[in-house]
């Protein structure tokens, strides 16, 4: 019946290498939120930075000068001063999650370019890490490479190595606390981005997740591990852990950490359902 | 390369999608024929291991389609609702998607330039597809199907809100593919659309395959509806009188000027074997013949009424 048949060509089942899908959507997507407001938040994130860089040198260069002898006695410059650094970042990290993450999935959704997405050699992991990783180059910007910089300046201009020797875990305490809080909330902002209708809603609901309960905590002090529902709460009381310093709070850091990490799960949990291609029939 | 469905359902709760389904897809253009909710964009779906089967098995050379991520390196697939971000310019659009096959930029780039071409794009190329017709956006889909020269294609109404030309430029994009042994799936709800591009369809209603095959192949199954055809001649009471002594032959009805007669007969294959005979003997000379039950649409009425 049909002539095409002598055409025919046929597969052998050799087929292509896996191309790495996610980094392509990670990188096409970090250029497409390259936009003025991102710019504007990283600029004014990075005044922190300039902020407690100038510290460290004055600390170090000018410290033998008495007119600054007083201030700088007062500015330590030990794991206390790198975590201070972490948490000052928070608002920031906040801006930074709207901006990146609030339309990473919601957009797609709206679109419907999610049917495109799959049907290219894309998995569910592919697409999720992709996301992921443009929050998390972004978030990685303000927090983390600006941290890992003020600790390399404050090793470089040191003139002996005793604070490297006292303190050389304190990169790994850096990486470990970002990690948590990017984990954490980037996997929100991603589901929020996937479940709200757009990216203002997925905004406003981030903004809300993170304050609403830390306002309970501080309006109901009274009531023991309230903190553990505040994310913010519990991030201070796992960089208190990672960075060996007095816990702020009365609920377990380790318990803390396992918040994170169910917090963490969930949102991928929540992410396997919301990602799909599929039309939905009611 | 060949695409094996074995009772295959779908179901979303207590709402079907398709039912039981079982067919196979050889090279060329196939088209899903069916009107709106049919079934076949869930069906395409299926094909294309977008969705996972409630029952049954897609495979595509002996290969399962679904979580099967190396079949997708051969598939082109044009949805048919939009799915593109605006933002993108359509170029951007189709070099991005490239690149998650894993071309390099420039191969990506060269490729998206020759869909884009062949889609008739490339003064709209760098705009944003935002500000795209309806007809370039369904062009850009398209570009973005057959960007990687893919072994299978699936087009889920490809040329809804296409211009004249667009449709057909569109068309013979199809056939052409078909033609080269890749292979073409089409689905649409116009039948004159799917008719002017291949003969092998299957007919679909309420998620269920009412029919596949050639369009003549499914006329042929319908054995209560006998097939019409119209005989423009000289002589048509002779030629009646000839007809009318066959048992096949239902009945015959004239025009007024009688320069024409439409038979009804039961056995087509019988009847299109004797009428030169009957004609030559019988000194009838036949101008024209034809048989209007043979479109797309007098079959799609007998089967989905």
């Amino acid at each position: 019946m049909p002539i095409y048949e002598e055409t025919y060509r046929a597969w052998h089942g050799q087929l292509a290498a896996r191309p790495r899908t996610w980094w392509i959507i990670a990188r096409t997507g970090s250029r497409l939120r390259w936009k003025r407001a991102m710019i504007l938040v990283l600029l004014l994130a990075a005044l922190p930075f300039l902020v407690r860089g100038a510290q460290i040198y004055v600390a170090m260069r000018l410290g033998d000068s008495p007119e600054l002898a007083e201030m700088v006695q007062e500015l330590q410059i030990d794991a206390g001063f790198f975590a201070d650094f972490l948490r000052g970042q928070a608002f920031f990290l906040v801006l930074v999650l709207i901006l990146a993450g609030a339309g990473l999935i919601a957009s797609d959704r709206k679109f419907g370019a999610l049917a495109v997405y799959f049907s290219k050699p894309v998995r569910f992991w592919d697409y999720v890490l992709g996301k992921f990783l443009i929050v998390a180059f972004y978030g990685s910007l303000i927090t983390l490479l600006p941290c890992l910089l003020l600790f390399l300046m404050r090793v470089l201009l040191a003139q002996d190595a005793a604070f490297l020797q006292e303190y050389y875990w304190i990169p790994f305490s850096i990486i470990g606390q970002v990690a948590l809080s990017l984990l954490t909330l980037g996997g929100v902002i991603l589901v929020l981005s996937s479940t709200t209708g757009g990216s203002r809603s997925a905004a406003i609901l981030f903004f809300a997740m993170l304050t609403v309960p830390d306002l309970l905590r501080q309006i109901l002090p009274s009531i023991s591990g309230l903190g553990l529902v505040s994310l913010p709460a519990v991030l201070r009381q796992t960089s208190a852990l990672l960075f060996g310093l007095e816990r702020p709070f009365d609920f377990s850091a380790w318990l803390g950490l396992g918040v994170l990490m169910g917090v963490a799960g969930l949102s991928l949990a929540v992410l396997k359902i919301r990602v799909r291609p599929t039309e939905v029939v009611r | 390369m060949r695409i094996q469905v074995e009772n295959l359902s779908k179901w979303y709760g207590q709402v079907i999608g398709v039912n039981h389904l079982g067919f196979t897809i050889e090279p060329g253009v196939t088209g899903f024929l069916g009107p709106n909710s049919a079934g076949k964009t869930t069906l395409l779906r299926l094909l294309t291991g977008q969705l996972k089967a409630s029952q049954g098995s897609v495979a595509i050379e002996g290969e399962p389609v679904w979580n099967n991520y190396k079949i997708l390196s051969h598939i082109g697939y044009c949805p048919e609702a939009d799915a593109f971000w605006g933002y993108l310019s359509g170029w951007e659009f189709v070099t991005s998607l490239l690149r998650m096959h894993g071309f390099s930029p420039s191969e990506a780039a060269e490729k998206a330039d020759r869909a884009i071409d062949l889609m008739d794009m490339q003064e709209a190329r760098s705009k944003r597809i935002a500000g795209y017709s309806k007809g370039m956006r369904q062009r850009i889909k398209v570009a973005q199907a057959i960007a990687h020269d893919p072994d299978m294609l699936f087009l889920d109404e490809p040329l809804n809100g296409m211009d004249p030309l667009g449709r057909r430029a569109t068309i013979d994009l199809i056939k052409r593919l078909g033609g080269e042994g890749k292979t073409v799936v089409v689905s649409s709800h116009i039948l004159h659309e799917v008719e002017e591009m291949t003969d092998t369809i299957l007919l679909i209603n309420h998620g269920r395959l009412l029919a596949e095959g050639n369009i003549y192949e499914i006329r042929q199954l319908i054995d209560s509806h006998p097939l019409q055809v119209t005989i423009r001649c000289d002589n048509v009471n002779i030629l009646t009188a000839k007809l009318l002594e066959y048992e096949d032959v239902q009945s015959v009805h004239f025009d007024r000027e009688r320069s024409q007669l439409t038979v009804e007969t039961n056995r087509p294959d019988d009847f299109h074997r004797r009428l030169p005979g009957l004609a030559l003997d019988n000194g009838v000379k036949v101008h024209s013949l034809w048989s209007p039950d043979e479109s797309l649409e007098a079959v799609f009425k007998y089967l989905v009424r």
